[in-house]
């Protein structure tokens, strides 16, 4: 308390500059007193005078102890350091100005790319302790995968409940089964995204509700009777007008009654970052009246890996490692109890946080933040760089000044503060410049987002960690570009600066071996940052330049579930032909056709053997897409078929099984043979299915991804109540959105018709996060081009200045316009070939790490490289042609006179 | 060096509260000659360092100062023990005491050991 008393009169006195004069007064009157006692003992004026003085200690000394306790001295050399700063930028608005700027860009650069990193990867789940829970996955080494990362699959419902009930190494585990719901009760039936959860849900995840209650433990074992519901807090408020007396109210959802028990906490909004905010929860053993289709057929089947997901809470002190071998052992069991279903089928645990942006995904998500990062942090060092010669070259100028101070007795330390200081403030001028560009750039990047991301509760804020990342970067960089100028200014060699007289001498730059370093390393820099850029610019494009496989143009469809409205399959094929002759027959519309899959939307995936292969003979079955389509599908998305037939009416229930095949799943399965006439069956299913056609490859899951099989079924032969309506159009599919609505809702009002894209929209989504990041990478690759060019520029003009005597003298002797030419480029050159040589050496390294890692790079596309190398070589060629053309104009009897 | 200062500081700081408990309101000249007088050659040089000791014991509100006249009329600043002062001044004169007195059995056995 006390000393906290004392520390805020030494601020005060610290700011108010410590008043002298009261304690002069004082001084006075205990040296007259003390004088005048001395007379009294004998002593002469002076000599009183003089032994009181000494017994004091000198005037000065104690004002000076008294006013460092009046004041705190640390703060006040700050304060005094910080008031010649920001005279020092003051009198230097150009430099100021400069600096401030690139330092803005650079650090504006690296807020925006932390605020997406921050909001996606960062982005704690709003649970308790959450290091402690672990996703679990199957892994399954005897089903044969072709989608590009997904070596961990969800697990079956009875394997989970095996798991939960014998395990070790959880407190308790939960399931989760993403699920959309249609809420009606609203003026238009609405779909909702929810998921299906066992009790433990929310138990694990260890949240409080933030109205109501949470599910009981056993509210998940009554099929078909737990009709109870949890809200999240954004679905309450956004959609319910937060309603306080939601609790026990009903919500019709897919035509039945659930009542409201809980609201869950603001901000959270499930396991899964891309989730929308607005979410249902229900038990799962109202499974049957939510799942539609295969997902309710296989629920039970424990070879099926419908299951979303799995996650438990370690118990404490159990690493995830020990947890994962001893579910490991537990899989073997699973394995030999059950091995028709379990064989080759183990668990595999990964963190919660990071399975939060998909477990199969988040290795490349992470790698891309990483490699943005390390883009934007390398344009800040270029900057850094910049800075760094740009207060060499300042604090060259102003060596008198700070010889003078030297000479008047302050010390190195003092100096180097006190440059730092500049720096500091420099760099925390741009930090905060740069912070507002981060926030435009921001609400920029946010404003081009598309529907799918705004619907998701991913929140682009310039929260408390962003400004933190900010005033650290800030900090950083003020250390950086300010310690080297600030440690060589402190030290120049004082008198010879003094009696040069403050000029710069005619120190060539070749004996100047720092500034020489600054721009190798800033060549090198530029090429690290612009060929990282550039291969993943060039994959990027490679990715877009995809073949889809079917017509993009004038397509239009929409999603909708019968399996809500609870159709039994007769009365849903009979609404597909009565929708589909419905919307055929309506102006603009040239074909449709209905679809268990979303187009570039993946779809419901089984486990194939081909005849004569199955798992009896200790075969491994491939994992594939299946569509359920109506005739008219290849057609309608212009898909060729290359060989055999395209499904048509005769493909009924009663008739022989048919299939279409990708060439993919052809060139898979049955290379160099016939693939028509060929059969396989599905795993628990031993139908066998005669393939009858094959169909050119078309996108199945995304943009720019290997050929996948895929395999088609006639919907006649293979019902699924949830489909997609596609509808090719002979105009602008727009114009027939409303009437196609109408058709559809014309044969059932209770429908929620919902995802209604052109497939051009649905590309746009999908490529949004490439495009973007291709914009963004080109953009700070022009910016570290910018800010590299202009620092050789600086450096080699610098230099070239310094040297104006030097190349006086030579042509005042008789050296040639040319010959000066040559000097100074060839100067510029061979810093620029080490520089790049470099560059190229560090980048080689660097992105083969890098690029192992991600797909379709290549670490030594050679264009890039080249294309690179001849930009940076442009680059440092002007800006060494520029100050020496300057040089060769130099009149010698002007440049030996100039100081 | 700096545990030194902090040493004579804290001594000297206690020596200032005990002459003003004894004397009542004194001006730092006189809380000098007293502690001369009493501690021999302690301060003998060094009246200076008084003053930064009584403007910390001030901030810290354990004393009170204001102007006032002194024996033959001049103006002098007058310090005065506050009421936190003195409840200080107890607890360091006794912990002082302890410490002495722990230091001195530490001491006086040490010669007989060693």
């Amino acid at each position: 308390m006390k000393m906290l008393r004392a520390f805020w009169l030494r601020l005060a006195g610290t700011v108010q500059g410590g008043s002298r004069d009261s304690f002069a007064e004082e001084l006075e009157g205990h040296l007259q007193m003390h004088t005048e006692d001395n007379v009294r003992k004998g002593m002469t004026a002076t000599e009183a005078r003089r032994e009181a003085l000494m017994k004091l200690g000198g005037i000065e000394q104690t004002k000076e102890l008294y006013h460092d306790r009046q004041t705190l001295p640390v703060l006040e050399v700050f304060m005094q350091d910080l008031r010649y700063g920001l005279r020092m930028l003051q009198k230097n608005p150009g430099f100021t100005a400069v600096a401030v700027l690139s330092l803005a860009l650079g650090i504006g650069a690296n807020t925006t790319i932390f605020t997406v990193v921050n909001a996606i990867l960062l982005n704690a789940l709003p649970v308790r302790d959450l290091p402690r829970l672990v996703e679990m996955d199957t892994v399954d080494s005897k089903t044969l995968v072709t989608q590009a990362r997904s070596e961990k699959l969800g697990m079956s419902f009875p394997n989970f409940q095996d798991y939960r009930r014998d395990n070790q190494v959880f407190t308790d585990l939960a399931a989760f089964v993403p699920i959309a719901v249609t809420w009606s009760g609203g003026a238009e039936p609405r779909q909702l995204q929810g998921e299906l959860v066992s009790a433990t849900y929310f138990e694990v995840l260890g949240i409080r509700p933030a109205r109501g209650r949470f599910f009981m433990p056993d509210e998940d074992t009554k099929p078909n009777g737990n009709d109870v519901a949890v809200l999240s807090y954004a679905l309450w408020a956004n959609k319910l007008g937060s309603d306080p007396g939601i609790i026990g109210k009903p919500l019709i959802l897919d035509a039945r009654p659930y009542t409201v028990i809980g609201v869950a906490p603001r901000g959270f909004r499930g396991t899964i970052t891309f989730f929308s905010s607005e979410q249902v929860w229900i038990p799962i053993s109202m499974k049957d009246q939510v799942l539609g289709g295969k997902a309710k057929d296989f629920f039970n089947e424990r070879r099926a890996l419908t299951l979303g997901g799995t996650f438990g809470r370690l118990k404490p002190g159990l690493e995830m490692s020990a947890a994962e071998a001893s579910l490991k052992t537990m899989a073997t069991h699973l394995e030999a109890e059950f091995p028709k279903d379990n064989s080759g089928r183990s668990v595999a645990l990964s963190p919660l946080a990071d399975a939060a942006v998909g477990v199969n995904d988040h290795k490349r998500i992470a790698l891309a933040g990483t490699m943005m990062m390390g883009v934007v942090g390398l344009v800040l060092l270029i900057a850094c760089v910049n800075l760094a010669n740009l207060l060499l070259a300042q604090g060259a100028r102003r060596q008198k000044e700070i010889s003078l101070r030297a000479a008047l007795g302050a010390g190195r330390t003092r100096i180097v503060r006190q440059m730092l200081t500049e720096s500091m403030l420099l760099s925390l001028a741009g930090g905060a410049v740069g912070l507002a560009l981060a926030y435009a750039g921001r609400s920029i990047l946010w404003s081009f987002r598309p529907p799918f991301i705004e619907d998701s509760g991913i929140n682009l804020a310039l929260d408390s960690h962003v400004l933190l990342f900010t005033l650290i970067v800030a900090i950083l960089t003020g250390f950086i570009f300010g310690l080297v100028p600030a440690v060589k200014a402190s030290r120049p060699d004082l008198m010879e600066t003094l009696n040069a007289g403050g000029r710069g001498g005619t120190i060539g730059w070749q004996r100047d071996p720092l500034r020489s370093l600054l721009v190798i390393g800033e060549m090198a820099l530029a090429l690290i940052t612009l060929v990282g850029a550039g291969l993943f610019l060039h994959s990027m494009q490679n990715a877009q330049k995809t073949e889809l496989g079917f017509e993009s143009k004038n397509l239009l469809t929409m999603n909708f579930d019968l399996g809500a409205l609870h159709y039994e399959e007769g009365r849903g094929q009979q609404f597909y032909r009565a929708a589909i002759e419905k919307v055929k027959n309506s102006p603009g519309v040239a074909s449709v056709s209905i679809a268990s899959n979303p187009p570039i939307g993946g779809g419901f995936a089984r486990t194939v053997f081909p005849e004569g292969r199955d798992e009896a003979s200790g075969n491994r079955g491939t994992l594939t897409v299946v569509d359920d389509v109506t005739p008219d599908y290849f057609e309608t998305l212009r898909i060729p078929v290359s060989r055999g037939r395209s499904f048509n009416d005769g493909d009924r229930k009663e008739t022989a099984a048919v299939a279409i095949a990708s060439e993919a799943m052809v060139k898979l399965h049955w290379p160099n043979e016939d693939a028509l006439g060929k059969r396989f069956h599905f795993i628990g299913d031993m139908t066998l299915r005669e393939i009858v056609g094959v169909v050119a490859n078309s996108v199945v899951n995304e943009v720019g991804e290997e050929p996948q099989p895929i395999l088609f079924l006639p919907m006649t032969q293979d019902y699924v109540p949830a489909a997609t309506l596609h509808v090719r159009t002979t105009g602008k599919p727009e114009a027939v959105v409303a009437t196609t609505r109408a058709a559809l809702q014309s044969l059932d009002p209770n429908l929620a018709i919902t995802n209604v894209f052109t497939i051009e929209q649905i590309l746009s989504q999908a490529l949004w996060a490439p495009r973007m990041g291709g914009i963004l990478l080109a953009l700070f690759g022009g910016l570290a081009l910018l800010l590299s060019a202009v620092g050789v520029y600086g450096v080699l003009s610098y230099s070239v200045n310094q040297q104006t005597r030097e190349i006086g003298l030579r042509m005042a002797l008789g050296a040639q316009r040319g010959d000066v030419m040559r000097l100074i480029l060839g100067q510029g050159l061979r810093l620029t070939v080490v520089g790049l040589s470099l560059g190229i050496l560090v980048a080689l390294g660097l992105m083969r790490v890098l690029v192992s890692l991600l797909f379709d790079v290549r670490a030594y596309d050679p264009s890039t490289y080249t294309a690179v190398t001849l930009l940076l070589t442009a680059v440092a060629l002007l800006a060494c042609y520029i100050p020496a053309r300057r040089a060769m104009r130099i009149d010698p009897m002007v440049a030996l006179r100039y100081d | 060096m700096a545990d030194k200062v902090d040493v004579w500081q804290g001594t000297l700081a206690l020596m200032i509260l005990k002459t003003l408990e004894a004397l009542g309101p004194l001006h730092g000249y006189g809380i000098a000659r007293r502690i001369e007088q009493t501690s021999g050659d302690l301060l003998a040089v060094n009246y200076g360092t008084l003053y930064p000791a009584l403007l910390k014991l001030e901030q810290e509100g354990h004393i009170a100062s204001e102007w006032g006249q002194s024996d033959n009329n001049r103006k002098a600043k007058y310090y005065k023990l506050t009421r936190a002062g003195r409840k200080f001044l107890d607890r360091e004169e006794r912990d002082w005491e302890q410490t002495t007195a722990i230091l001195a059995r530490f001491l006086a056995p040490g010669k007989e050991s060693a």
